[in-house]
């Protein structure tokens, strides 16, 4: 065979990838009249079901209980004790995930198609008759408390609730970390009574992705569609107003640690915003991805550390920015001049033209890879239905990636990036 | 079941394509059949420094990530005690810049001394951060020397000490490279929207010109059967003690793997599992715990590992663990209990190969093994699991002299 001979030096030509389809959830109305989403895609025959409650931890007392009720709900009904269910389960090769934050709590059933027959209806069993038995909370609190009593060994975690509590305050559930006492002061009572107000079926958004065939939406109507709802608004936000947010300094002393835990960041905002999207661009410049200011200055020129990142954490009421790394102690504060020297660059030096497409061509693989597959699919709606938006937001965004400038990124972060108006925590 | 179709180039390089249209995008995933285990004994987590440097620039690219990232790519790698895996997504338009990049680092690298020199902190504050820094990060670092005397396995992919790192030169560097990194060492995969012809087309255009090099034999010494219980016991800055169990077992390619791999099921496979039903919830003795295997391509190891609640004992938690032992040694499972752990593991298989950067790894993993076809087998391979073997697998690791048991202790 002859090769040509290949230029190795020149880069193949770059493709814009053509337009970008994406596949939308269905809305499918039950017997009873109860409208859920569904994600038909995908090639392998499996099933996630998800269920998401619109109410979440309201306040500091119900933050730990959430937790717990969330957590606890598959450990017995009237009928059937932790083992069964979880034999159960684990029988169909299923598992259950749950979640529960502030702004809402779920749980997926993940299901082979074949067994959703079988598994559909125990999650079922759970939310509409879960016992909450005495002996499986004794159990779960002395799990909690030692796993809260692990983590509080690393400067990761210390730094992170110390930064949510000084951004939300510790009262106000966005900010707040349960502690030892919230555990172990919850009653079974007060599990079945929050059970009962947070997790009406009638509230529920319920997004169903995989192979979602006539016999699972059949299995669905049999299990969640023969009885009436009651036809119930999203519950009013019950959350209270957040605090002013004003930039403060935090050392957290932890004896003999060879690594300090940094987290630089302020209150933001969230999905609603205005600046929300543009924002997301100048966070992925930052600190989004691995060719990101932070880690090409931080880790790959200095090598202070094994990772350097930059986020934002959108709630449903507010949000928040933040930069975090954990470096050699010895390194800790050379760290946070170089940040606020990226915040600086940010602010006063126009990104060039060439950075600016890097990124967004990146942005636009991403923005493919998070539309990989059913259960990705299912994750973007979920982001924007809990959101109150809708896909046009997605289009908003593509749109934006097309047309975004280096003016608006020096704008957005001067408005927004200034090292002064941040809070710094330092665990270590 | 995964549809794949495979040839190789002349050089050696073996190439496995599974073809999905569904997606805009291609995952690539190469594989070079070296890891921890290929290393000397004064010389530990090179593997693993070296994995960090093949992203430092190669021969012909200054820098690999930007135009990864231009193209909107995403990447990412590992090391294993086996293996060292780079992998990537991409849309599928500009898939072949995935082929000039990858081809050219495995032409040769820029060696750069930045880069080295660089690197060998990142990954010295790899080690802090996951390893010292963590409660309990060093238990692994403790254990492995104990169940292992002679073999590599007794070492980490990180490494021995920090000093293995710190003390690495160019010299080592390349020497690795002209010894490991070439095509007939390594198993390219890709899994989305390609043709095989297309990967063909590409495969010959980049890799083709790549000179073939004969793989090295490698002498690895073998772990001599155990003859007695080991025991360790430290005492370290961490709020609970903790038990990490260790025997001796098979290996990936042994016909006990499938066997031993839905014993560890049956211990602690799920929230209906053996262990954490009787020691965690009745006898509450352990607030977690967890048994599973290594799976390693030479005989490794089972561990069972937890934490203990306050105030029990090591000796009492112990005791409770080797009594649930002895019943999967003494009763074989019922139908039902194997029927369970059968499906848990098919279930595991096809959730595990829903996401095509999984695929392209098992796809290249299996190819390693000897014969991509087994990635097909699996299935079968786990209904074939009777009860009796499985309590056979069981009554031939668990026993005292085959344990080496670790009672890492919070400081008091």
């Amino acid at each position: 065979m002859i090769y040509m001979s290949i230029n190795r030096t020149l880069q193949p030509e770059l493709i814009a990838p053509e337009k970008i389809n994406i596949t939308k959830a269905k809305k499918v109305i039950l017997d009873n009249g109860f409208g859920i989403y569904v994600i038909n895609s995908g090639t392998d025959a499996v099933v996630k079901f998800e269920i998401i409650f619109p109410t979440g931890a309201v306040d500091r007392n119900s933050y730990a209980l959430a937790a717990a009720c969330h957590q606890l709900a598959e450990t017995g009904t009237s009928t059937k004790e932790a083992i069964e269910i979880a034999e159960n389960l684990d029988f169909y090769g299923a598992y259950l995930q749950s979640e529960a934050g502030p702004d809402f709590k779920g749980f997926s059933l993940f299901s082979l198609s074949r067994f959703f027959n079988e598994t559909l209806p125990l999650l079922n069993e759970i939310l509409e008759d879960a016992s909450f038995p005495e002996n499986e909370l004794t159990i779960w609190k002395m799990r909690s408390i030692q796993s809260l009593n692990v983590n509080s060994e690393k400067v990761s975690w210390l730094s992170k609730t110390a930064f949510n509590e000084a951004i939300y305050g510790s009262t106000h559930p966005y900010g707040y970390t349960p502690d030892e006492n919230s555990f172990s002061s919850i009653t079974t009572d007060a599990l079945k009574s929050f059970f009962k107000t947070g997790y009406n079926k009638h509230e529920a958004i319920i997004i169903v992705s995989g192979r979602v065939d006539d016999n699972v939406i059949k299995t669905i109507n049999t299990v969640f569609g023969s009885t009436p709802f009651s036809k119930y608004g999203v519950n009013k936000n019950l959350l209270p107003s957040i605090q002013e947010f004003v930039p403060g300094k935090l050392k957290i002393e932890k004896k003999d640690a060879v690594q300090s835990a940094i987290r630089i960041g302020k209150k933001m905002f969230g999905k609603d915003h205005p600046d929300y999207l543009p924002m997301s661009v100048v966070n992925t410049i930052l600190g989004g991805y691995f060719g990101s200011r932070l880690m090409s200055n931080i880790r790959e020129e200095k090598g202070y550390t094994y990772g350097i990142g930059s986020g934002m954490h959108p709630f449903r009421n507010s949000g928040s920015f933040f930069i975090s790394t954990e470096v050699g102690t010895d390194v800790c504060d050379a760290t946070i001049t170089e940040v606020h020297k990226e915040l600086m660059r940010l602010i006063t030096e126009p990104i060039s033209v060439e950075e600016l497409v890097l990124v967004k061509n990146y942005l636009l693989g991403s923005f493919l890879r998070s539309l990989d597959g059913p259960f990705s699919l299912a994750d973007r709606f979920k982001g924007l239905i809990l959101h109150s938006l809708n896909y046009e937001f997605l289009e908003n965004y593509l749109h934006l990636l097309h047309t975004i400038t280096p003016e608006n990124i020096l704008e957005i972060s001067e408005k927004h990036l200034h090292p002064q108006t941040m809070t710094e925590v330092v665990a270590g | 079941m995964v549809d794949f179709e495979k040839f190789e180039l002349a050089n050696g390089l073996k190439v496995i394509v599974n073809t999905d249209t569904s997606t805009p995008l291609v995952a690539m995933n190469i594989l070079y059949k070296v890891g921890a285990r290929n290393e000397r004994p004064d010389k530990t987590g090179f593997a693993h420094l070296f994995e960090h440097l093949m992203f430092g620039g190669s021969v012909n690219i200054p820098n690999y990530d930007e135009p990864l990232q231009m193209a909107g790519g995403e990447n990412n790698a590992f090391t294993s005690n086996d293996f060292t895996n780079y992998y990537l997504t991409i849309p599928a338009e500009n898939l072949e810049t995935a082929f000039w990049l990858e081809s050219d680092r495995m032409l040769s690298l820029a060696f750069s001394m930045d880069s080295l020199d660089v690197q060998r902190n990142v990954v010295v504050e790899e080690f802090r951060q996951r390893y010292l820094n963590q409660p309990y990060g060093d238990a692994w670092l403790l254990l492995r020397p104990m169940a292992f005397k002679v073999h590599p396995y007794q070492w980490a992919t990180i490494g021995k000490e920090v000093s293995h790192i710190e003390n690495a030169t160019i010299e080592d560097v390349k020497s690795f490279f002209s010894k490991h990194y070439h095509p007939a060492n390594a198993i390219l995969t890709l899994s989305g929207n390609i043709t095989t012809e297309r990967a063909r087309q590409l495969t010959e255009k980049w890799f083709g010109p790549i000179l073939f090099q004969p793989v090295e034999t490698l002498e690895i010494p073998v772990e001599p059967l155990q003859q007695s219980r080991r025991e360790l016991r430290v005492e370290k800055d961490v709020p609970y003690d903790a038990i990490y169990k260790a025997w001796h077992s098979c290996s990936r390619y042994d016909k006990n793997y499938h066997a031993t791999d839905l014993l560890t099921d049956v211990l602690s496979g799920g929230k209906s599992s053996r262990l954490y039903n009787s020691l965690v919830k009745d006898k509450k003795l352990f607030s977690n715990v967890s048994a599973y295997m290594l799976g390693d391509l030479d005989p490794s190891l089972v561990v069972v590992e937890g934490k203990l609640v306050s105030g029990i004992t090591p000796e009492i938690a112990e005791k409770a663990l080797d009594e649930e032992l002895k019943k999967v040694i003494d009763e074989p499972i019922n139908e039902r209990e194997l029927a369970k752990v059968r499906q848990k593991a098919e279930s595991g298989l096809i959730f595990g190969e829903m996401n095509h950067a999984n695929r392209a790894l098992n796809l290249a993993y299996f190819e390693m093994l000897g014969d991509v076809n087994l990635i097909n087998n699996e299935l079968d391979a786990y209904r074939n699991v009777t009860s009796e073997n499985i309590r056979q697998t069981a009554q031939s690791i668990f026993t005292e002299s085959n344990c080496s048991v670790l009672n890492y202790m919070a400081k008091k």
